[in-house]
């Protein structure tokens, strides 16, 4: 095992990646910019180092910077997180080239699923289904959507994550597509090259956890169902999925397994699918690195992921066979953001003045940020994770129902009312989860006023703030026999202040 | 004691607050009249029993905002200013001040002129994003504190409404 590794990241994803380093004992140098000087990772780390200026390009995707830093500090290993360079091939081969050990696949594994439409060819070749599509010239594209139906999607080539595509409903909207998609493909990725896929309107996005040792073991670890998004962006997480029966899972599982080998993959991956409503399923992409949403993979198997990156980069053998493999209960993950969303969710960053996540049993909180942080607008506006599990779908809604309830954040507005509508509504618990939910089911949504009662508790817990700092007394203090009560001291005490 | 306190949406809801022998206090607004117990108060937290109902509130205040937690939902309150109102509104961009620096784009408005609710005063952009700073309820310019092109930080002052 390493006895020091860099995380070439920050905020929720670093802090976590630290707690198991902690863990096995590894120690641990935190990479940070001029935004996040006092950021929590950074305080978490056995040691800091800054690398640059907050705008990302200046600082988390300095790849050379960052490799400096990690021989300067004797690192042994380099973890990338997710985001910034975790996906950068380019990267990965100058961390090994410096004598480092990348802790993730090998980077032709990453350039091959880097390029969409190498990764469609690859999974042609391997056997495993592919949406519909067409990858070659841009001049035949209106020859081919025909061919393959509309709508059609016109994505980017280098593209991913849920960036850089567009819907076309019809033929007419074909040739502005392409041209804006180019556009923005150049702009985003560097490279203006696009393919056809088509698009299914209503459907489950189904992804698979995927671990890969150095000894030719490749396993998954069943599924996570990511269908809830907003813009092509996940916000809700669950497994397992409700949509998939044990054959369908099995199926899926062998051609996730069948794509990681394709690209003789090694440590944690994922492979997303996409399932339409009868349970056929198609490759989608590959996401050569740990994803967001692990988190609800680890409450049912019981496993630490990172734990398990970090032995497989070590040269560890996997220490399970995928016949000694179950999940147990379930787990749904809810992606926390400072973001206003009865105003188009637009980021609204600020001040952390108040960060109190809920405690209580089969709750788990991987957060960036404690009180008195702030959040930044020169990265992603996340607070936090929060993950329930339950022994069944419905306990763990119910979990995370109260969860929401109790995660206190005050200072910047959240996500949390919007996510609590998510989550409470009938078609979420009735299973009916697919890429379309918020458009069907929540669509004009905003949080409803306070009633009477919230507006006047408010205003007097006000008026008694306003009041402690002149030396306000609590009943409570005539109940408490504490002799080192405050509330039994003369002086005032200040709330809030 | 009273109090006045501005929501979010703009409205002044006046707080009397009259402690008790008991260390209790009542509590009116609106006519509405309660008898609260403070059984417990934390730097964050307070929880306030009223007929035998139990609630905990989480409290933070910055520049002059509070911000609360109860029941499963924020809320913000401003302590109303004497003089001229500067409304808080929870809408992004609905503040007159700037919420996240970026630079002035353009000034749709000048001083004296009449603004409506929801109108757009100023656009600002930040994070290769237009955001529009909206009058948060009817009124007049008193002044405009910013210039096109100007780089301004985040909780500047944009625009005076009275």
């Amino acid at each position: 095992m390493f006895s020091k590794i860099l995380i070439a990241n920050r905020g929720e994803i670093a802090v976590r990646i630290m707690h198991t380093c902690r863990v096995l004992g590894v120690r641990t140098v935190a990479i940070f910019s001029d935004a996040d000087a006092s950021a929590l990772h950074v305080r978490t780390a056995d040691e800091a180092y800054r690398v640059g200026t907050a705008p990302s390009s200046d600082s988390y995707l300095r790849g050379e910077k960052i490799i400096e830093i990690a021989h300067q500090s004797s690192c042994q290993a380099i973890h990338p997180g997710y985001g910034f360079l975790a996906e950068n091939a380019d990267f990965a081969e100058a961390v090994q080239a410096a004598g480092l050990v990348f802790i993730g696949p090998k980077p032709p594994a990453i350039r091959a699923m880097g390029s969409k439409t190498e990764a469609r060819r690859l999974m042609q070749m391997a056997g495993v289904p592919i949406v519909p599509g067409y990858q070659g010239s841009v001049e035949n594209f209106a020859r081919e959507a025909e061919k393959i139906g509309y709508p059609v999607l016109v994505k980017a080539a280098a593209g991913g994550g849920g960036k850089g595509m567009r819907i076309v409903h019809q033929p007419s909207e074909l040739q502005d597509a392409i041209e804006t998609a180019q556009r923005e493909a150049l702009n985003a990725f560097g490279d203006p090259a696009l393919f056809l896929e088509k698009y299914l309107p209503v459907s489950h996005h189904i992804e698979f956890q995927i671990l890969a040792d150095s000894h030719g073991n490749t396993l998954h670890l069943f599924e996570r169902e990511c269908s809830i998004q907003r813009r092509h962006q996940k916000i809700i997480e669950e497994t397992p999925s409700p949509l998939l029966t044990p054959d369908v899972r099995a199926r899926m599982g062998e051609a996730a397994v069948a794509a990681a080998r394709a690209v003789h993959y090694e440590n944690a991956g994922t492979i997303e699918f996409i399932v339409d409503e009868d349970g056929h399923f198609y490759f989608l992409e590959m996401n050569t690195r740990l994803q967001v949403e692990h988190p609800i993979t680890e409450m049912v198997s019981g496993l630490d992921l990172v734990r398990l990156q970090l032995q497989i980069a070590a040269g560890e053998p996997l220490p399970f066979t995928q016949a000694e493999l179950t999940q147990r209960g379930h787990a749904i993950e809810c992606r926390i953001y400072a973001e206003d969303a009865a105003n188009d969710f637009l980021p609204s960053g600020g001040t952390v003045l108040l960060a109190q996540p809920p405690q209580m049993p089969n709750v788990r909180v991987d957060t960036g940020v404690e009180t008195g942080d702030s959040i930044s607008l020169h990265y992603d506006p996340m607070i936090a994770k929060l993950i329930a599990y339950g022994a069944s779908r419905e306990a763990a809604i119910q979990q995370m129902q109260a969860a929401l309830k109790q995660y206190v954040i005050l200072g910047l507005t959240t996500n949390l009312p919007f996510l609590q509508a998510v989550i409470g509504h009938e078609a979420f618990r009735a299973g009916k989860t697919t890429t379309h939910f918020i458009a069907e089911h929540l669509p004009d949504w905003s949080e409803a006023q306070p009633s009477e009662l919230e507006l006047d508790l408010a205003l007097i817990a006000t008026g008694l703030v306003e009041l402690s700092g002149k030396a306000a007394q609590p009943t409570a203090a005539v109940m408490n026999a504490d002799v080192f009560s405050p509330w039994d001291r003369a002086s005032g005490f200040r709330i809030g202040g | 004691m009273q109090f006045t306190f501005q929501t979010s949406d703009g409205q002044a809801k006046t707080l009397a607050l009259t402690p008790q022998a008991d260390g209790s206090y009542l509590a009116s607004l609106d006519g509405r009249t309660y008898h609260v117990h403070l059984r417990h108060a934390h730097e964050d937290a307070l929880l306030l029993e009223i007929n035998g109902q139990k609630h905990l509130i989480h409290a933070a205040q910055d520049n002059g905002i509070y911000y609360l937690a109860l029941n499963g939902r924020t809320l913000t309150l401003q302590k109303a200013a004497a003089a001229s109102v500067r409304s808080l509104s929870k809408e992004h961009g609905g503040d007159l001040k700037a919420s996240m620096p970026g630079q002035v784009t353009q000034i749709l408005v000048a001083a004296g002129d009449a603004v409506q609710k929801g109108q757009t005063l100023i656009l600002l952009e930040a994070m290769k994003m237009e955001l529009r700073v909206k009058a948060p309820q009817d009124g007049r310019v008193r002044a405009v504190l910013c210039v096109v092109g100007q780089a301004v930080e985040r909780g500047q002052l944009l625009v005076e409404l009275e």
